[in-house]
């Protein structure tokens, strides 16, 4: 019965806690290429910036923005950061190209893919699950975003 | 130390290699190619209608291939050819809409070569050929490219610098070009564009501001200039101008455009100097237009929207092109949105010119794949 009580009681003060608090894996974090001279941290206006194509370049550096395939992982981004869902991003990048040229970031299927472009290419900045970087932080640069 | 590689060996490896360089570079070597198709139906009821409306017709409307690509990380191509059956005719004609090379110093300054859409206003910018992205089924009338009647100088060849800021409040971009100008064909009583040459000196200047508040996403405010001379030839004297104006638009533009809300208006004033049949007059149209779509739950959107041109009689460069009595039209419509690439849209309009009234009734499915 105690150990019932116990297990209970170690239950709900887990619940309580923030997701983030909880699962820290499933935290999304910025990625940058560990050449690519942007701030030590971004507003979530400048990323915002960015993955709408209204700041391509920084330092004279063409930046590469690269969004995750993982569906989850990237209604999440979209939701946090950019304040729509996954078909107004397309329909506005449609419209976008249309009217000015250029291309829309890369689709990158899964967070290794993304990791593997975004520590190759300079200028690449992309986003992952904190837990997908571990042991990889030597290859890619993490980048705070300042809301 | 010499080490000796086996030549099948190496071949792998280097084969390897190149796999994985290729494999990183498609990454990035990606075009994007879009298409936009449109099929329209007209009719009028009205007596003083054109036969084909009163009749009514189906149209072919405009297959639009686009393409834009980035071939390096500052140089991009974008190009757009159109396929149409010009009313009236049973011609099919390709018209090489855009085609453009730019080159990217950075955000605050790209060079761009080719031929272009004006950046005069919002609408002629943000709505091209491709009719799914706009609400209604056609382009308010003082704004319809050159060979469709319009008013305005919808395509430039030249050259053009655009480039953009991002400040506290807001986002401000500018646009700067100098093009080959356009012609008046007097016999067809349409504009011209002088795609490979230019039929005189002058090379007319356009110029736009455009500011995009941070506060409100969406909402943009803009001004714009063209100024350049005129020439109108007919077809008996097809080398030697009989009309020669002096021109100069301003225009100031008002959107909000992030749905389910829009909201559009433009003003537009053309002044004409006629350098030519009445020396050093001087004339002066406006032309404006409001907009407004609101779309409920991704769905259906119905929109409304109120055109209004003023020529001043006698201006050989508006009396050409829309005639010399007020128009104003009345536009209501219902676009309901079958997919996100799909949309089948029906209007009514109700045009006026002097004491005339024309009521036109248009459906039409876009779509882009």
């Amino acid at each position: 019965m105690k150990n019932v009580f116990v297990t209970m009681l170690a239950l709900g003060g887990f619940l309580s806690l923030p997701l983030d608090a909880q699962d820290r894996s499933h935290l999304l974090v910025v990625i940058v290429n560990t050449r690519t001279p942007l701030p030590s941290d971004l507003t979530a206006d400048d990323l915002q910036n960015i993955f709408v194509g209204k700041e391509k370049f920084i330092k004279g550096m063409r930046l590469h923005p690269v969004n995750n395939g993982e569906e989850d992982l990237f209604e999440r981004f979209l939701e946090k950061f950019i304040g729509v869902d996954a078909s107004e991003y397309k329909t506005f990048w449609i419209k976008k190209v249309f009217r000015e040229g250029g291309e829309p970031p890369k689709v990158l299927p899964s967070s290794e893919k993304v990791i593997r472009f975004v520590s190759k290419k300079t200028g690449a900045i992309g986003y992952v699950w904190r837990k997908d970087i571990e042991g990889k932080e030597g290859i890619i640069k993490v980048v705070p975003i300042r809301p | 130390m010499t080490i000796h590689i086996p030549k099948p060996l190496l071949i792998v490896v280097l084969a390897l290699a190149a796999q994985h360089l290729c494999s990183v570079t498609m990454v990035l070597a990606q075009p994007t190619i879009r298409y936009f198709v449109d099929l329209n139906y007209s009719f009028s009821p009205s007596s003083g209608a054109e036969q084909s409306l009163r009749r009514g017709s189906f149209e072919l409307g405009q297959f639009d291939m686009f393409t834009s690509y980035e071939i390096t990380d500052k140089i991009d191509v974008l190009a757009e050819l159109v396929f149409e059956a010009p009313p009236g005719t049973t011609e099919l004609v390709v018209d090489l809409e855009r085609i453009e090379i730019g080159y990217a110093f950075g955000d605050y300054l790209s060079i761009r070569m080719g031929r272009f859409h004006s950046p005069l206003g919002y609408y002629a910018n943000a709505f091209h050929h491709g009719r799914v992205l706009e609400s209604a089924v056609r382009r308010p009338l003082f704004l319809e490219f050159e060979d469709e009647g319009g008013l305005l100088p919808a395509h430039a060849v030249g050259v053009w610098a655009r480039g953009q800021f991002i400040t506290r409040p807001g986002i401000v971009q500018y646009h700067l070009g100098i093009v080959n100008g356009q012609k008046i064909d007097l016999d067809d009583r349409a504009l011209v564009i002088n795609f490979n040459n230019d039929d005189n000196r002058n090379k007319p200047l356009l110029a736009a501001l455009v500011f995009e508040p941070k506060a409100v996403k969406g909402l943009g405010m803009g001004a714009s200039m063209y100024t350049g001379t005129i020439h109108g030839y007919t077809s008996a004297k097809a080398d030697t101008p009989v009309v020669e104006v002096d021109q100069w638009i301003a225009g100031a533009n008002v959107y909000y455009d992030e749905l389910p809300l829009q909201l559009l208006a433009e003003y537009y004033v053309i002044n004409n100097t006629d350098m030519m049949v009445q020396p050093s007059r001087r004339f002066t149209t406006s032309a404006y237009f409001v907009q407004c779509a609101y779309e409920f739950r991704k769905r259906y959107r119905p929109y409304f929207r109120y055109e209004h041109i003023t020529p001043e009689a006698g201006d050989p460069y508006t009396g050409t092109l829309v005639g010399e009595r007020t128009l104003s039209v009345l536009t209501a419509g219902f676009r309901y949105n079958v997919s996100l690439e799909s949309a089948i849209k029906i209007e009514g309009s109700s045009r006026r010119s002097g004491d005339e009234t024309i009521m036109v009734l248009a459906l039409q499915w876009a779509l882009m794949f």
